[in-house]
């Protein structure tokens, strides 16, 4: 696998990071499998036709970010943070082992909001 | 500097002017270290992941939260606080910035000192980019800040971008000129990042070539192309010859009649095969 120093990711309202979307093959390749790079086919956002590294590759970072700045991606950020594995299924971004989420207050609202109610 | 494999010498040998990647003024050519190191195996035997012996998924994990905790004391950032919720998964953490601004400033300071680490340990930095907002967040942070900045307690050394090398995370298969590929959406970071030396690799790759491909190994989803040439292989090396090898990249001499139909008068270039870079 790759070794980069920093990976610098946003979030999707999806859970998508890269272009490795929610219930596409692409996430689903193994490191183990030792591909560092997929095409993905498909994508819901267009365009449709992407390459993206794979979740092995990212997460053999050093050092992985996830940013998102703004209310708008307050809802994805409980889901990834608050609900994980509620759900059913676990969101790309949720895989991605020891990313550092950098967000403002605005998007963390949701995550206050869910505090206080425990 | 050994030949690598690929286009990457090719790198700033276009012909045509590229918007997105302007021709770069003569100068030395960046020494790849890190690239050269990992094809050496020097790099690898260098870093935790890449150690002999597989590593299980508990000491991954067990990895992954040392480096997150050892990088997030909450009281080590003037920007962000440490938010991490008990239920976050994997080892993940939080910061909490104000707002957007203060919040680009903390990511500046996570790059700049991501960097000072990699560059004071092996002389080079890696890192990958996603494409959208978060670039153009990340040119800001970088801007009007020559070490100094405010209340960090690290002292940046002077940003040095001849050794940052920048990836893409992902690339949309679209034609080069297309203002829907993420180099396209990068062009004020990237032409920041080049003025001082870094380099930015674009892939271009066809779609038609794409759709040829996988019609000639029926890996429909399966498809793995090269995404930068010399340093990350395809796992499919050698399958198709024509994928490792470069091909110009704008071939503007050439009549676009010619050929197969492809999309958007592509077929040139997808008859010569293969992905692009530049």
């Amino acid at each position: 696998m790759p070794l980069f120093d920093l990976v610098l990711l946003g979030v999707g309202p999806d859970g998508h990071v890269a272009s490795l979307f929610p219930g596409l093959p692409a996430v689903d390749v193994p490191a183990s499998s030792g591909q560092w790079v997929v095409g993905v086919e498909g994508s819901p956002k267009p365009p449709p036709l992407r390459i993206s590294l794979t979740l092995g590759a990212i997460t053999s970072a050093k050092e992985i970010l996830v940013v998102a700045f703004g209310a708008g991606k307050g809802d994805i950020i409980r889901q990834a943070l608050l609900l994980g594995g509620k759900a059913g299924s676990v969101l790309p971004v949720q895989r991605v082992a020891g990313a550092r989420w950098l967000i403002d207050a605005a998007a963390a609202a949701g995550l206050e909001e869910e505090e206080k109610k425990e | 500097m050994p030949p690598l494999r690929g286009a990457l010498p090719r790198l700033h040998a276009a012909r045509a002017p590229n918007p997105v990647f302007p021709r770069p003024r003569p100068r030395p050519r960046p020494r790849l270290k890190n690239v050269e190191a990992l094809r050496s195996g020097v790099l690898l035997n260098q870093l935790p992941s890449q150690r002999q012996g597989k590593e299980t998924t508990k000491a991954k994990q067990r990895r992954s939260i040392t480096m997150a905790a050892a990088s997030t004391s909450p009281s080590s950032s003037p920007f962000a606080v440490d938010r991490t919720p008990a239920t976050a998964p994997l080892g993940q953490t939080v910061s909490v910035a104000p707002d957007p601004a203060t919040g680009a400033k903390e990511l500046g300071r996570l790059v700049k000192r991501a960097a000072a680490r990699a560059i004071s340990e092996r002389g080079s930095f890696t890192l990958v980019l996603s494409g959208g907002s978060l670039v153009d967040a990340l040119a800001s942070s970088l801007d009007g800040d020559d070490g100094g900045d405010d209340g960090d307690d690290e002292t940046s050394p002077p940003h040095d971008g001849s050794k940052w090398h920048a990836f893409w995370a992902d690339e949309r298969l679209v034609p080069g000129d297309s203002l829907d590929s993420n180099a396209a959406g990068a062009r004020a970071f990237i032409a920041k990042v080049r003025k001082e030396g870094s380099e930015v690799l674009k892939v271009e790759v066809e779609v038609e070539r794409l759709r040829e491909f996988e019609s000639e190994h029926g890996r429909r989803k399966k498809l793995t192309l090269f995404f930068l040439p010399s340093t990350i292989p395809s796992t499919i090396p050698g399958r198709h010859p024509r994928l490792q090898r470069p091909r110009p990249r704008r071939p503007a001499r050439r009549v676009p009649s010619r050929g197969r139909q492809g999309v958007r008068g592509a077929a040139p270039r997808a008859a010569q095969g293969g992905p692009a870079y530049c």
